[in-house]
């Protein structure tokens, strides 16, 4: 017997509104950039480019390679919880590292420099990860 | 891992399209059921072994079976 595996966040039709919704807070923050005075404008401002900016690459893509139709099964649930699960832990040493440089006077990020820096980093590394098992096959 | 999964569905007349839709998984699943790349789940073991018209032992093996330790009580 066959189940309908579709998870609801893989849907095209989520993966629309994900882009429209990146598409709506990338202009809102061009528009509030200009509109609003610094720096709160330029702080909310910054916010909502990078997460449309997120929201739009993401589900772009994923748009882009027809996967809004595409089943999820065993396999790809596994994988999927494999690679965020690695970009978890290199998220860590990451802010291991972090910390000592700021600890060390080598390199010390403001929050939003920090923020974009995870943000990117989990994003990239989890999606790097579980392609990497998807071409293995499998996680061990 | 080895398996017999293509023989078996070759014998059936079946694509690896038809048997990943008859047991709930995505193509890429089976070829790599296939290449013995993948370690299926019990449940979807069975599933195969039954859409295949055989048993889960007749389909997958492992290996050599003396790395297995047996302790005698």
């Amino acid at each position: 017997m066959k189940k309908d595996n579709r998870g609801l966040f893989k849907t095209r039709t989520w993966l629309v509104w994900m882009f429209l919704a990146g598409l709506f807070m990338l202009s809102a923050g061009i528009v509030g950039m200009s509109l609003l005075s610094p720096p709160a404008g330029g702080t909310f401002s910054s916010a909502f480019i990078s997460m449309g900016a997120v929201l739009i690459v993401l589900s772009g893509l994923k748009l882009w390679r027809g996967e809004g139709d595409s089943l999820q099964d065993e396999r790809t649930r596994k994988i999927g919880a494999y690679g965020l699960s690695w970009s978890w832990f290199l998220t860590f040493i990451v802010l291991f590292v972090v910390f000592w440089a700021d600890y060390l006077g080598v390199w010390s990020p403001d929050a939003a420099t920090l923020s974009v820096l995870l943000i990117l980093l989990m994003g990239i590394s989890a999606r790097a990860f579980q392609i990497y098992l998807f071409r293995r096959g499998d996680v061990d | 891992m080895q398996t017999r999964i293509r023989e078996f569905r070759t014998k059936r007349n079946m694509t690896q399209a038809e048997l990943a839709d008859r047991v709930g998984v995505r193509r890429e699943t089976i070829v790599f059921l296939e290449a013995g790349r993948y370690n299926p789940s019990l449940r979807l073991a069975h599933r195969v072994a039954k859409e295949l018209g055989t048993t889960i032992d007749t389909l997958f093996s492992f290996g050599d079976e003396d790395d297995y330790v047996v302790r005698e009580e």
